[in-house]
């Protein structure tokens, strides 16, 4: 019989007794939260972290507090256990399941009042790293299986080498997959889970927190409640992180745990044609002065109309004097450049042109203070490349944690993505689908992927680019010893296919040059530095101030390689290489010559519609400097005829050739012919002799066909520059048959070239599958020559 | 009403309107107590146990908890009280007929006192 249930003088029982007998009604965990009851054998500790997943309007209008976070499961202290109300909020909030546990309502209460109380930060105070107590990483994923005591201890040891966290460890180790680092994580500092289970986000949400300070925090806001705002993070907010995304809403900031892909890929949707509209226009409309969007400008184009009817009317009214005029301009041109070149080798000869880096320096890096380093790789049609770049970008002597590899493709290239999915890689690549857009340019590529890049420094490497292990590492070196000028570390560009064939060779020989003499002179000088296009890395962020690169220029590198100096900034070069590969079919070479030739000249327009600025910005050793190096490139254009003209004169004696060479220009002429030639000869077996690639000597002494060819690049270039200044001539990539894995970076400078397998010229292996790519952007030689 | 009931009236319930009467029938024909639910003080904690909405569907009334047996005041025979059973399974129910209209009178009580 039950005891008396109305009028039987029995109040009602106190709330302890009460609820805990509800919970054992309803067979259910009891337990007391307040911190002075620890001895209590129901006491539960409330994890700060965990009862800040619900709003504290919430949490008091339900009495409900979530104390616990463990295997995807928030434990729910609440006092109706079967409030369906109260549970499914808590489940859809915080997109977990719910265990519920009862307390007492004022037990609730009160540390409800404890977690939310103090309106400012304090609460964060018990946020910082997991409490001593807190089960480690390591232990729980030890303990669920999901990795082995030997995978934790080289984590363990990688960490004591990098500073990378335990977690990354395991991650770049491939010993964990992200989810399962975000769920450990989330166990650790008991935090819930997003995921995208529900699919949707809602871009007004997410555009809350603008996109930059989302991108810098890694947090992205994601839904939204009355009275709270919740926020996708990778890591545990900091008191300052939490102030600084609190200063977007007034809600109530509920941080979940998601994966650094996610978070990323949340950011590119939404603000995908953002970035789009910046890696086309950016340049374009913040610094129109530097886009070589407009190919001339009116005030250009009235100067060339004007000098080219002064030369028409010039030849109607005194044909012989124009003539010579022409001739003795283009003389003085030459001779300028060419005393310009020799100048710049001579003092590179007594310059050491790389910043000084040891291997001892290198050595010393503490690797726990390395910044993060962003490598962008543009990709085009290139699938067949790509476990060479994978396999080059994993011998980089860099900590995998701290490296951020984009992958740039674009939207149609369907083949190379999908490769790209297949290989699954490590976390620290990604994937990047450039939207489709024109003009579909390198630039364009690489500006989209900047805006998505992580790193405080950026390179850029093709995708069949071999870079010398230790390149990433000697750059810091040279960044942290060069001053704070220093936006731009150039490394060495050569090539690996050298004896392919004699176009190979030829372009061997040019690169030396280039990179061991005259680069070095310009260093020395003090000069613009048109970069190559690759293996240049910059501070991301004077990068992205300076506007990155111009889509609208098809030698973009070398653009940017002036607007850098004009800026004040400078380019320095380091004793790094990275082999490429040359060009080894003479229509292929042509295509690509005629777009960097294409490309100097844009370069060249572009810098000239304000010559009086130029000369401001760059100084007079600037500005003379890119006349003779950028504006040298006419030589290409004017070559044939001269060639033409000597050659006309040796065989008829034509007395109109002669009299267009009055004593003074012919002697200058002569010099060139005789001296010049035979002193860029001696300089192309000069660079190839530095380079130590002493086989290539010989074929230096030939390079005067080589220089035929430059020219008939120079007019198809010239001539497509007024016919259609945007379109970028793809180089087929892949003709140099690959030796098993790709043949390993050479050492550096003066070390014998490593040999290569005799590849006949004409069986290009691979050639058959080679597809269509841009090409890297080395500068070219374009030493002056007639 | 029935002739039956008039018979009962010598319990004085007379001048009670029907539906006690039906209840006090109910409680009378199926052997189970029956309570007027007047000095009654509703705990609102019960309606944990059985919630409103049941309270209201099934014209039923938890009117105390002692030990582990709940006692739930109903107007009507064999009220379903299954999902209570399900949530408690550590729960003995006991029924007391009372009548619907006083139940109904404790319906707006609670409602008030949860609002």
């Amino acid at each position: 019989m039950t005891p008396g249930f109305d009028g039987t003088g029995n109040g009602p029982a106190d709330d302890a007794t009460f609820y805990r007998r509800l919970a054992r009604h309803a067979g259910l965990p009891f337990a007391v939260l307040h911190p002075d009851a620890v001895d209590d054998a129901d006491h539960v500790e409330v994890n700060a972290l965990a009862a800040q997943l619900l709003t504290e309007d919430l949490c008091r209008h339900f009495c409900m507090l979530p104390v616990a976070y463990r295997d995807g499961i928030v434990t729910v202290a609440l006092c109706d256990p079967f409030d369906r109300l109260a549970l499914e909020l808590a489940t859809s909030l915080m997109d977990s399941g719910v265990q519920a546990i009862i307390a007492e309502p004022d037990d609730i209460e009160h540390m409800i009042t404890r977690t939310f109380a103090p309106l400012v930060a304090p609460h964060f105070e018990d946020l910082g790293p997991a409490p001593p107590e807190a089960p480690r990483l390591g232990d729980l994923l030890v303990a669920d299986g999901t990795v082995s005591d030997e995978q934790i201890e080289a984590a363990l040891r990688e960490q004591q080498r990098s500073g990378a966290r335990l977690g990354d460890a395991l991650l770049h180790a491939g010993a964990i997959g992200e989810a399962e680092l975000v769920a450990a994580l989330a166990e650790q500092v008991q935090m819930p889970v997003f995921d995208l289970r529900d699919g949707q986000i809602d871009a007004d949400v997410v555009r809350l927190v603008p996109e930059s300070v989302a991108r810098e925090l890694h947090a992205v806001p994601v839904t939204t409640t009355e009275t709270a705002l919740y926020v996708a993070v990778t890591d545990v907010l900091d008191p300052d992180e939490h102030e600084i995304l609190q200063s977007y809403s007034d809600k109530e900031i509920v941080a979940l745990l998601a994966p650094l892909s996610l978070v990323e890929e949340i950011l590119e949707a939404t603000y995908c044609e953002q970035y789009l509209h910046l890696a086309v226009d950016d340049l374009r409309e913040r610094l129109p002065e530097n886009c070589a969007y407009r190919v001339v400008t009116n005030a250009q184009k009235v100067f060339l109309i004007a000098i080219a009817l002064g030369a028409a009317i010039g030849f109607v009214l005194a044909p012989r004097m124009t003539a010579i005029v022409l001739v003795s301009v283009a003389s003085l041109f030459y001779l300028a450049t060419s005393f310009y070149k020799f100048r710049l080798i001579y003092k590179a000869l007594g310059h050491p042109y790389e910043v000084e880096t040891t291997e001892d320096e290198v050595a010393a890096l503490d690797e726990r203070r390395l910044p993060i380093y962003s490598i962008l790789v543009p990709l085009y049609k290139e699938a067949a490349v790509l476990p060479a770049l994978v396999a080059a970008i994993g011998r980089l002597d860099y900590p995998k944690s701290r490296l951020d590899v984009l992958l740039l493709c674009e939207d149609d290239d369907e083949e190379t993505i999908l490769a790209i999915e297949q290989l699954a890689l490590p976390p620290h690549f990604r994937l990047v689908v450039v939207p489709d857009a024109q003009p579909k340019t390198k630039p364009k590529a690489c500006n989209y992927g900047l805006m998505l890049a992580r790193g405080e420094v950026t390179v850029i490497f093709d995708a069949e680019d071999r870079p010398d292990p230790d390149q990433l590492k000697k750059v810091i070196v040279a960044f942290s010893k060069s001053d704070a000028a220093v936006t731009c570390v150039q490394a060495k560009l050569n090539y690996y296919n050298p004896e392919q064939n004699l176009l190979t060779r030829w372009f061997t020989t040019e690169y030396s040059m280039w990179f061991e003499l005259l680069l070095p002179g310009l260093d020395a000088d003090g000069a613009p530095i048109p970069l190559g296009g690759t293996s240049n890395h910059f501070i991301t962020a004077r990068l992205r101030e300076l506007g990155a690169w111009d889509p609208y220029n098809v030698t973009e590198d070398a653009d940017l390689g002036i607007r850098l100096h004009k800026a004040g900034y400078r380019t320095a070069m380091v004793d790094s290489t990275t082999l490429e590969e040359a060009n080894s079919d003479v229509k292929n070479w042509i295509r690509q010559r005629s777009r960097w030739i294409k490309g100097y000249l844009q370069t060249y327009l572009v810098h000239m519609r304000n010559p009086l600025l130029l000369l401001r910005q760059s100084g007079f050793k600037g500005f003379a400097s890119f006349q003779l190096l950028v504006g040298g490139t006419f030589i290409f254009l004017l070559n044939p005829i001269f060639w033409l003209l000597t050659t006309v004169f040796f065989i008829t004696r034509a007395g109109f050739i002669q009299a267009v060479f009055p004593t003074f220009v012919f002697y200058a002429a002569a010099f060139m012919l005789f001296v010049g030639n035979f002193i860029f000869l001696y300089l192309n077996v000069a660079g190839s002799i530095q380079r130590g690639l002493y086989g290539l000597a010989k074929y230096a002494l030939i390079s005067p066909l080589y220089w035929g060819l430059m020219s008939i690049a120079a007019w198809k270039g010239f001539l497509q520059l007024i016919t259609n200044p945007f379109y970028w001539e793809k180089t087929e990539h892949g003709l140099h048959a690959p030796t098993a894995g790709g043949p390993a970076p050479q050492p550096a400078r003066g070390a014998p070239p490593r040999p290569h397998p005799p590849a006949r010229a004409e069986t290009p292996q691979g050639a058959d599958e080679a597809a269509p790519a841009r090409d890297p952007e080395p500068t070219a030689d374009l030493a002056g020559s007639r | 009403m029935t002739g039956e009931d008039r018979q009962r009236d010598p319990l004085g319930l007379s001048s009670e309107p029907a539906a006690p009467k039906h209840a006090l029938d109910l409680a009378l024909r199926y052997g189970m107590r029956y309570s007027s639910l007047r000095e009654i003080e509703l705990d609102p904690r019960l309606l944990i146990y059985v919630p409103l909405d049941v309270c209201e569907r099934e014209k039923v009334v938890p009117v105390t908890v002692a030990g582990d047996v709940l006692e739930i005041a109903t107007a009507f025979p064999e009220p379903d009280l299954e999902l209570i059973q399900q949530r408690f399974p550590a729960l003995a129910i006991e029924l007391v007929f009372a009548p619907a209209r006083r139940i109904d009178e404790l319906h707006a009580e609670l409602r008030e006192a949860v609002r």
